[in-house]
């Protein structure tokens, strides 16, 4: 309840994901986006903000992460303030590589700098750290060449995979 | 993720990855290898990325720059202090040497400690802590009665730290004279914890010039005869040889000139013609993302700059090139805007060499 309180004198605003639902966040939080701040300015605060590229749950952790990096209300953060907050993203986008996607792929649209800073520095972890078949399997994408173009391609950067 | 991240986001994450790991991607599918492949802007820049861009302490207020030059005048060494990260003058030390030689080398800087030499008969080694004092350490002489052969000559200097016996090395090539005129190259080294030269009893790659650089614990050279880089490692003690990549590929310069470098921790090499009928000076940038394998060369940049802009010298942040103009001035030199800073410093015509120094 204190916190209720605390903020009561703050605007919120409603965001609608693609599969219809619906949450309220303070108006804030929600400017970490760029996106919705330029809604917000062309007045769209007194209606229901649609995000259709996003599914519910996807929504609900970008908003998760709203609320962690709004501005703080008393001036500037601490050191140990961005401490926690580092802390806090490495956990964040700790995920299973699907929903990382699905983040990088909101921090894109919604324009939101740190958390597509975060989620690329994940995933160009995950590139780092796999096999090409692996890469493909985790990101879903078909490899198109033939066999004897794939052993071509190798063959000309072994020293890549040494 | 190729099917449904744009392409943007595609190339922002494939920046973030290091270079190595970067090419092997080139085999996930035929996008991504046309992607990181192509020698096209988005390409180059892609790779540039991944290297030049990567996380360095640049605002380390410990770090610093240091420019070094010969007096047109008096012939001595001039240097100037800068902080790494604004090129501001930092507090300056005097440098006192002992006496004037017709040229001064800087061998390399190391943890704190640079390692200067002369060209004089007995071509002397210095140890300089510039944080402690003005006043160069001579180096015992090492010895050339170490060597057999009818003349003995000294020559290169290198210098790095061995991590592993956690003291500072200084390696010295001599030119050895047989009595039926065959020449070889041997070396001795000084470890500054033993205070003392040995005698390195290893075949010695010959006829090194003066292009030098250092990467960790490993000192490079240019040998020009074989257009090859020699490395020597300071820990296991060992020189060894590697190739530029392939000649063919920049051919069509006609003839051209080359210095051996180092960019974020790659050995890298600045190919540079030496026409200079052309209206422009041409510059390839070339990096070894593996180290030791020659099919790992990757060219980063192929840059025209302007004919007065001679000799390029070394990379500063992630676009700047501090370079030597046709009147012995150090420019600073913006790869990408390609604006050109003149930084007030300046000696006769060759002597500029840029350092980067980091208090011990």
């Amino acid at each position: 309840m204190s916190s209720t309180l605390c903020c009561s004198f703050a605007k919120n605003v409603t965001l609608r994901s693609s599969d219809g639902q619906t949450f309220e966040v303070e108006e804030a939080a929600a400017q970490v986006s760029q996106t919705i701040k330029r809604m917000i300015e062309d007045g769209c605060t007194g209606s229901v903000i649609p995000v259709p590229n996003l599914t519910g749950p996807v929504l609900a952790l970008v908003i998760e992460y709203f609320k962690k990096h709004s501005p703080p209300s008393d001036g500037c953060p601490t050191a140990l303030l961005e401490m926690e907050i580092k802390d806090w993203d490495a956990k964040f986008v700790a995920v299973d590589n699907d929903t990382l996607l699905d983040l990088t792929l909101a921090a894109h649209y919604l324009e939101i700098q740190g958390l597509l800073d975060l989620t690329c520095h994940r995933v160009a972890d995950i590139l780092n750290d796999n096999s090409v078949e692996k890469i493909r399997e985790i990101f879903h994408i078909k490899n198109d060449f033939t066999p004897e173009e794939e052993a071509e391609e190798r063959s000309k950067i072994q020293w890549a995979f040494e | 993720m190729a099917t449904y991240l744009p392409v943007e986001v595609v190339v922002k994450i494939l920046s973030r990855v290091p270079p190595k790991s970067l090419i092997r991607l080139k085999c996930v599918s035929k996008r991504w290898h046309a992607l990181i492949g192509n020698p096209d802007f988005l390409s180059k820049n892609l790779l540039n990325h991944s290297i030049i861009a990567q996380n360095s302490n640049e605002d380390d207020p410990l770090r610093l720059i240091l420019f070094f030059a010969q007096d047109s005048d008096t012939g001595n060494l001039i240097h100037s202090f800068r902080y790494y990260d604004s090129l501001h003058c930092a507090s300056q030390t005097p440098l006192n040497l002992p006496s004037p030689a017709p040229h001064y080398y800087i061998a390399a800087s190391c943890n704190g400690l640079l390692c200067l030499w002369d060209d004089t008969v007995r071509s002397d080694v210095y140890l300089w802590n510039p944080a402690t004092s003005s006043e160069v350490k001579a180096l015992p002489a090492a010895s050339s009665h170490r060597h057999t052969g009818l003349r003995v000559f000294p020559g290169q200097v290198g210098f790095g730290f061995d991590s592993r016996s956690n003291d500072f090395k200084v390696v010295r090539l001599f030119q050895v004279v047989e009595e039926d005129g065959t020449e070889r190259a041997e070396a001795q080294i000084y470890s500054l914890r033993c205070g003392s030269w040995r005698l390195l009893d290893l075949c010695v790659p010959n006829y090194v010039n003066s292009r030098t650089a250092a990467l960790d614990g490993v000192f490079l050279w240019y040998a020009d005869d074989d257009d090859i880089i020699v490395a020597f490692n300071f820990t296991d003690e060992e020189f060894r040889t590697m190739m530029f990549p392939d000649a063919r590929f920049f051919c069509d310069y006609g003839e051209y000139t080359r210095t051996v470098t180092d960019l974020k921790g790659y050995v890298a090499t600045m190919v540079f013609p030496l026409d200079e009928r052309k209206k422009y000076m041409h510059l390839d940038i070339w990096v070894m993302i593996e180290f030791g394998v020659r099919e790992s060369w990757t060219r980063l940049l192929s840059i025209q700059l302007p004919l007065h802009l001679e000799r390029p010298l070394r990379f500063w942040k992630n676009r700047g090139l501090f370079m030597e103009n046709s009147e012995g001035q150090l420019v600073l030199y913006d790869l990408f805007a390609q604006t050109e800073t003149n930084l007030h410093f300046e000696g006769f015509g060759r002597t500029l060499k840029v350092v980067d120094y980091t208090l011990g």
